[in-house]
């Protein structure tokens, strides 16, 4: 049995090797001196880094992404903050269909709600248009906020919002002075959620997404199905390391294992 | 006002927006989508919106068709067998890891893929599985294959880019399975005279079932919507459904086919799900 504790150790950590090696392979890409994709690298050069920071297409994307972020993650923080609040804190009529609603666009298959925007926008000519992607984004970010800001506001304690009442402070003074900065670690892990998932989006992006609003995960899906540009290796790497960033807030924030 | 009433305008004050956006972005485009399945295009390519259910007839009558779902299940199936296997060992080696720093490491690992955008993480496996690509010039170099190996295109490229985009769904519930399992169960187990293997057989997996089952749910109701991946890695004509959607909408410019065939994608990603949750009662009532 130990032999077979020992290879099942082994088959696990090989798990763990197959979920970084898509990862680790693009980071060492990106450090590759010669301008097609070979292995083992010809030499190493930041070359393409220089390059992508250098290209207009990029850099335009990147802004653009930056942007929808920018806008989508208080967006998506402030209305999914208001609703896990009174998802939580408050029984009504209809809470579980609410809750079923808010939660609803995680289940919908990504290429059926693309499909869907797709249709609507362009009756109301939102395709190909910053407000179309932000609207959409928001939508596929809620969920997170909602969810992660839930996690907080049930280990708030009421009493701590009653105390602050019963000596005298205003409804406005609770929400900004007690409740808010209890519930932070929840509101930035939600924020942290939303802005990562806004800025990686591509399932609905690549529906309702044009020419003139070609986000950075646009480009290197157009980059990498038509015309192959080194450059891909160095953006790709920039999400890699954005993330493992993310992941160590998160873990000093609320602790890994509580996230999942 | 009484209490009641502020409390009751407190309530959907506070949900107002939330569900201002859902209804403009999510529920009236998925009703006009339906609207939309109902219409059929001539092949003159021109939509008629008379209520019909042309669409759908053809769904049940095309063998076109029945390749694509049929795609859809045997990669689904591919995807929970494959996250299975690979996702059980391993969120019990995390769960079961020495030292706290080992665990947050595994943890960062299993989650990471998850705050890294699809195409980022599918152009690695473009990269891994190219005829140039790193497979290929280990097998090269290894003297296993002589010229390279085409795997980019194929249906398998397909099962293993996907099996990581999902593995992470399948890994953390049944953690978290593992995680509030007492322990002293598997040790009265072994204490009666059981074996390790029995103890996992009558045990362990008996009361990891709800985060398995949460898994498999999350697999496959995510697998059937995959897209991007199986594009980037195989190209629109892969038979798989959502691919299909894909297709038949931005290709052939048929948007009533493309809304009836996300209908079906739609309604058996609810079926997977309606099934798993009665499964999950099922399980959880008789645990107690």
């Amino acid at each position: 049995m130990r032999a077979g504790g020992a290879a099942l150790n082994g088959f696990s950590l090989l798990v763990y090797v197959f979920l970084l090696a898509p990862l680790v392979v693009v980071v060492l890409a990106s450090l590759n001196a010669a301008n097609y994709l070979t292995f083992p690298p010809r030499g190493l050069s930041l070359r393409w880094y220089r390059a992508l920071w250098e290209s207009d297409l990029w850099t335009e994307s990147f802004r653009l992404s930056l942007l929808i972020t920018a806008v989508v993650t208080p967006l998506a923080l402030v209305v999914g903050t208001l609703a896990a609040y009174a998802l939580v804190r408050f029984e009504f009529r209809g809470k579980t269909a609410v809750r079923t609603l808010i939660m609803a666009p995680l289940v919908m298959p990504q290429i059926v709600l693309g499909i869907a925007l797709l249709n609507s926008f362009s009756a109301l000519g939102l395709i190909n248009t910053l407000t179309g992607l932000i609207l959409g984004h928001a939508v596929v970010t809620l969920p997170y906020t909602v969810r992660l800001v839930t996690i907080s506001v049930q280990n708030l304690d009421p009493a701590l919002e009653r105390a602050a009442q019963s000596l005298g402070a205003n409804p406005w003074q609770v929400f900004w002075r007690v409740t808010l900065p209890l519930l932070r670690p929840g509101v930035v892990a939600g924020a942290i959620f939303a802005a990562i998932i806004s800025f990686g989006e591509l399932g609905v992006t690549l529906l309702i997404a044009g020419a003139s609003t070609t986000t950075l995960p646009l480009r290197i899906f157009n980059y990498t199905e038509y015309n192959f540009d080194p450059a891909i290796n160095a953006v790709s790497t920039i999400f890699v390391l954005l993330a493992v960033l993310l992941i160590a807030v998160l873990d000093r924030l609320i602790g890994l294992v509580r996230i999942s | 006002m009484t209490a009641r009433w502020r409390r009751r305008l407190t309530v959907w004050a506070l949900l107002a927006p939330a569900l201002a956006l859902l209804v403009l972005v999510f529920v009236v485009p998925s009703l006009d989508l339906f609207r939309l399945s109902l219409s059929w295009t001539d092949p003159g390519r021109t939509i008629h919106s008379d209520l019909s259910l042309t669409n759908y007839r053809n769904f049940t009558t095309s063998a076109y068709f029945h390749r694509l779902l049929w795609g859809s299940i045997k990669l689904t199936l591919w995807l929970t067998a494959g996250c299975l296997l690979l996702g059980y060992p391993a969120a019990w080696y995390m769960v079961h890891a020495r030292s706290k720093t080992a665990r947050t490491v595994l943890y960062a690992i299993v989650v990471s893929p998850l705050l890294i955008s699809v195409i980022v993480r599918t152009y690695g496996w473009v990269v891994l599985l190219a005829n140039n690509g790193v497979v290929n010039w280990a097998l090269t170099v290894s003297g296993a294959v002589d010229k390279p190996v085409r795997m980019l295109g194929t249906f398998g490229s397909v099962v293993v880019a996907s099996i990581h985009v999902l593995l992470p769904f399948m890994i953390l519930p049944i953690a978290s399975a593992l995680q509030d399992l007492d322990p002293v169960l598997e040790r009265a187990a072994q204490n009666l005279g059981a074996t390790p293997a029995q103890t996992f057989w009558r045990v362990t997996l008996p009361l990891s079932m709800p985060g398995v089952l949460a898994g498999t749910a999350l697999v496959i109701a995510l697998g059937l919507g995959l897209f991007i991946t199986p594009l980037l890695v195989a190209g629109p004509l892969q038979p798989l459904l959502a691919l299909g959607i894909y297709y038949v909408t931005l290709n052939q410019l048929d948007f009533p086919l493309g809304a009836a065939l996300s209908f079906v994608l739609l309604v058996f990603t609810l079926i997977v799900l309606a099934a798993a949750a009665r499964a999950l009662g099922a399980v959880n009532r008789s645990a107690m």
